[in-house]
């Protein structure tokens, strides 16, 4: 597939999700779009990070990536004074309702704030280097670092204090 | 039964919650019909963009990684600092580093190992402690915090994008420390009787340095020296 064709199928594949992500954090479809269009353009400049369209692992990174941007446009846009940013990060994980029991481990993931899960996130199911990670959340790889050692750390804690460890 | 704590179960569960959380996704997102301006924006950036121009800039710069890899020059400036100075001034100090540099084309690592003539536990006689710079630039809030028995950090930022973070870690047997210092300015210089190690790249600043017990690591992008130096002079570097 050529590279173009390939943008535009991720631009159709994806733009409502990523609309949707962009809202559900910014409350503002102006906003939510202009977000969504800054995304594409990261998207695109990592274009040869994605391999496969349709698959968790693209949707995922998607996510992600819209997610981040719209964390940005919310500090940016000082008049959105919706909620103070701590009380937005524990909004950011979608809350769901499993099927599949009561984990303790994925609930201890799910309780790390946003900033730790979205880089673990990249480093296990995308399986970005420290340094693409850096690349695709417009950060240093020793910041990278030190996210991934404290979200490591911070599970740890979380799953010793509920005697899963 | 107690898990074990490792990359696979940790890798297993994220995959789980993922599938979770985006299969929550789809079940609400619904056709949004976007604006003639949106519209209009993204067919000129689907037709302009120069994905050729990309795709190279992406293949050089592989290319140049494959190249720093195969030249790696291992372990040139080393060994032992050990704070020989500070044991004949000091002698009764319990703990000692030795710290030994990995310079790379496109990184140093930094190595600390606790000396093995001390037999002293630290755990036993030491109890880490974590102090927050007193001074915090005006517009900067705290976004991260965190204290453990070993390791402790907090992180603020402001509205500009600028951002300041100190991490402190208790130094037990080795640990490595590493820093992109490909084409960096370092600069040491002497703060409160610490040796500090400033590496500068892509406009962020990591300072690092040691004491008796820790290894204290600050990094920050704002641009003012002083402000930089006056929240590092107000963390008890000692």
């Amino acid at each position: 597939m050529q590279k173009k064709e390939k943008a535009l199928v991720i631009f159709e594949t994806y733009k409502n999700l990523m609309f949707y992500v962009a809202n559900n954090i910014l409350q503002d479809e102006k906003l939510s779009e202009d977000c969504v269009q800054e995304t594409f353009i990261k998207i695109f400049k990592n274009l040869h990070k994605i391999n496969k369209i349709n698959c968790h692992k693209t949707k995922s990174f998607i996510v992600i990536m819209c997610k981040r941007t719209a964390i940005d446009f919310y500090r940016e846009n000082k008049k959105l004074d919706i909620c103070s940013f701590d009380v937005l990060k524990h909004e950011l994980s979608v809350d769901f309702r499993t099927s599949k029991g009561e984990d303790n481990v994925i609930k201890a993931i799910q309780s790390l704030q946003y900033i730790y899960s979205e880089v673990l996130k990249l480093k296990y199911i995308n399986e970005f280097s420290n340094k693409e990670i850096a690349e695709v959340l417009d950060i240093s790889e020793n910041l990278v670092r030190k996210r991934i050692e404290r979200a490591k750390t911070k599970l740890k804690e979380k799953l010793i204090e509920r005697g899963i460890l | 039964m107690k898990k074990e704590f490792n990359d696979k179960i940790i890798k297993e569960n994220l995959i789980i919650l993922s599938e979770l959380e985006l299969e929550n996704i789809d079940n609400n997102v619904e056709e949004h019909k976007f604006s003639d301006e949106f519209n209009k924006n993204m067919d000129d950036i689907l037709s302009k963009i120069n994905y050729d121009e990309i795709e190279n800039k992406d293949t050089k710069n592989k290319k140049v990684l494959k190249f720093i890899t195969k030249k790696k020059i291992a372990v040139i400036l080393a060994m032992c600092i050990v704070f020989t100075s500070a044991l004949t001034i000091e002698a009764s100090r319990k703990f000692l580093f030795n710290i030994f540099y990995n310079v790379f084309d496109d990184r140093t690592e930094v190595y600390v190992d606790k000396d093995k003539n001390t037999n002293t536990n630290t755990k036993d006689t030491y109890v880490f402690t974590f102090e927050e710079p007193s001074y915090i630039p005006e517009g900067f809030e705290l976004v991260d915090k965190t204290v453990l028995d070993e390791n402790a950090s907090v992180e603020y930022k402001n509205n500009n994008k600028k951002y300041f973070i100190y991490d402190k870690y208790l130094v037990k047997g080795s640990s490595v420390f590493g820093f992109d210092t490909e084409d960096a300015d370092i600069e040491k210089f002497t703060l409160n009787n610490t040796d500090i190690t400033c590496v500068h790249k892509n406009d962020i600043y990591t300072y690092y340095w040691f004491d008796d017990y820790n290894a204290s690591v600050f990094t920050t992008n704002i641009e003012r020296k002083k402000i930089r130096l006056k929240i590092i002079n107000t963390i008890n570097l000692k």
